[in-house]
């Protein structure tokens, strides 16, 4: 089976290191990116089984991003990540159409499992690859 | 002793006491600064991110004929580091396209929203709210200039605190963050805290945030860093632990919304918005005998372009000392009246002797003094060692300042701190004497008068909040 492609688009560099290390254990294969606008090209280009979505980000936020995914007819599943988010936003993320939210500061752990529920569900075996 | 020689003598003996008042406030400060940094350890800012008791702010950014930078500036509001904050454009009656590129970029959708008319502002059009889960909302009202739109962005407020700042300010990351540290400190008396407002000039900026400090290179730039830091670290941080920071500034202040409400917001058609509303705060609370604290905070950064030509900067200092003189006419009852405290009693006197006199004694005495030597009424053994106490006093404030600026590291790079030196020493002679000029200059003018000299006021655009040294 092919590995799934996962988009991490994140502007802190550490944090982006550490969750693309986290999910190549996993045999993801990793698209970084470090900016909004970046992140919607990549993602407009390329389908990937699974996008962890910074909300904070320049250029764009990530809802934005999302947005116009969306709006393009972009169908991925997207985590957004982020430490900034009133409970009410985070619920508005999901109506809007990410599947998923991770509040940071997060465990990797936690973020490992959320990543391999989403991939299990595409049919991937994300532990074995 | 003759007139003129008397005369000579009150002058330079007024120049030194101004410049003592200067370093003791600098000796003030740098004991508050040494405070403040043992209470702002320990990671209580990520405490305070993480936390659900943080109080949530409104950010209100009045904007003026803004297209061209109003989504970045946004993008940037909501990119600071803060968990709970709503962002509130008030296009306070823009010919350009402010309203049209918000409502494309964040998605705005026009809601029914009932609020308070807690103050009385031009009529408000419409209000947007995004349909993005973005906590951003619109304010479309009638041009009523900067300070209607922040009182109708206050009226919108969701949120107990606002934080007034303007398009074109470049915000630090944590900024929010450390300015309200100081509400949570003291939630029952804080009222208003004001940031540190550094000039943006020379720095590297990306995406909204500055990504290196550099020192500007033109002299009328460098000069003004001297006198911003010397403003901002020697002054302020005294005054505040003193209880009597007469200036919280309106392009990066934060204030509890009741507070401001209590004393009916932001006034229209002032010249210095902000330091009128800061000293309506301190009066009211000062009148009532309400516990209050106006605190001014040295970590929370903000940064802004400051004017690169003379005539801009003439423009700006003889309207900042016209607002000061505003300012000083209509609260001049609380000049040396006990019932105002400290306020009344130093800090207000202070402002009048050593801001708004100041510029007639020096403009005085660079005339009277060097005249009187060459004329020989004056004994210049006595005078020049006046004259060079107060300059060299004068540059050892702003070598102190310098000294206090070192804690927070900016400037870094090899010469900066020879340069910054040079400039403290340099400014004595030079810019301190064509500031003065302009403050003489600003002074030709009526406070009681309803119009505003040279000023064109159109709107919030070129109004532009008290952001420097004062």
């Amino acid at each position: 089976m092919n590995r799934p492609q996962v988009l991490v688009a994140e502007d802190d560099r550490v944090v982006s290191l550490l969750i693309a290390r986290s999910l190549e254990g996993v045999g993801a294969q990793i698209t970084t990116v470090y900016d909004g606008l970046d992140a919607l090209e990549v993602g407009l280009t390329t389908d990937f089984n699974l996008v962890l979505l910074d909300q904070v980000m320049p250029g764009l936020l990530g809802v934005e991003v999302l947005q116009r995914w969306i709006d393009d007819g972009k169908d991925m599943p997207v985590i957004m990540v982020s430490a900034l988010t009133a409970e009410e936003d985070i619920v508005r993320c999901l109506e809007l159409g990410a599947v998923d939210f991770i509040r940071k500061p997060f465990s990797v752990r936690e973020l490992l499992a959320r990543v391999k529920v989403h991939l299990r569900a595409q049919g991937f075996e994300p532990d074995i690859s | 002793m003759s007139f003129i020689e008397l005369f000579s003598y009150v002058i330079l003996i007024y120049f030194i006491v101004m410049e003592l008042q200067l370093l003791f406030m600098s000796v003030v400060s740098f004991f508050a600064l040494r405070r403040d940094q043992f209470t702002s350890m320990h990671g209580r800012l990520h405490d305070m991110l993480t936390s659900d008791t943080t109080p949530p702010v409104s950010i209100i950014i009045p904007a003026y004929n803004e297209a061209a930078g109003i989504t970045e500036s946004v993008r940037s509001m909501a990119m600071l580091k803060y968990t709970r904050k709503e962002i509130i454009v008030v296009n306070d009656g823009s010919s350009d396209e402010t309203v049209q590129r918000m409502i494309d970029e964040f998605r705005m959708e026009p809601i029914d929203v009932p609020f308070r008319s807690s103050l009385e502002t031009q009529v408000i059009h419409r209000v947007y709210k995004s349909r993005l889960p973005l906590p951003i909302v619109l304010v479309d009202k009638e041009n009523g200039g900067k300070g209607d739109a922040i009182n109708a962005g206050i009226n919108i407020a969701a949120y107990p605190y606002v934080m007034a700042t303007d398009a074109d300010m470049v915000l630090d990351d944590e900024c929010l963050l450390r300015a309200v540290r100081h509400f949570v400190e003291d939630r029952s008396r804080t009222i208003a805290v004001g940031g540190n407002v550094r000039p943006l000039n020379g720095c590297e900026v990306r995406r909204g945030r500055v990504t290196n400090v550099v020192l500007p290179r033109r002299p009328i730039e460098l000069a003004q860093v001297v006198e911003y830091i010397r403003s901002f670290l020697s002054a302020r941080p005294g005054w505040s632990a003193l209880g009597s920071l007469l200036i919280v500034s309106g392009a990066f202040g934060i204030f509890q919304k009741r507070a401001v409400i209590e004393v009916g917001g932001f006034r229209h058609g002032h010249l210095g918005e902000d330091i009128e509303l800061t000293m309506r705060l301190h009066r009211h609370y000062r009148k009532k005998r309400i516990p209050y604290r106006i605190v001014y905070a040295p970590d929370a950064v903000a940064w802004t372009e400051v004017p690169l030509t003379r005539q801009v900067l003439r423009k700006q200092r003889i309207r900042w000392h016209r607002g000061l003189m505003q300012v000083i006419w209509q609260y001049k009852a609380m000049l040396f009246n006990p019932r105002y405290g400290i306020v009344g009693l130093y800090g207000l006197p202070a402002f009048v002797a050593f801001e708004f006199v100041a510029p007639i004694v020096e403009f005085m005495g660079w005339l009277v003094v060097p005249a009187s030597v060459i004329l020989g009424f004056l004994n210049w053994e006595i005078a020049i060692p006046l004259l060079l106490i107060s300059l060299v006093l004068g540059a050892g404030n702003s070598l102190i300042g310098l000294f206090l600026d070192e804690r927070f590291g900016y400037y870094n790079a090899p010469g900066d701190a020879a340069k910054l030196l040079v400039y403290s020493v340099g400014e004595q002679l030079g810019m301190r004497q064509r500031t003065v000029w302009w403050r003489v200059r600003a002074m030709f003018w009526n406070p009681r008068r309803k119009t505003w000299g040279d000023m064109q006021r159109t709107g919030v655009g070129n109004l532009g909040a008290e952001k420097g040294p004062a």
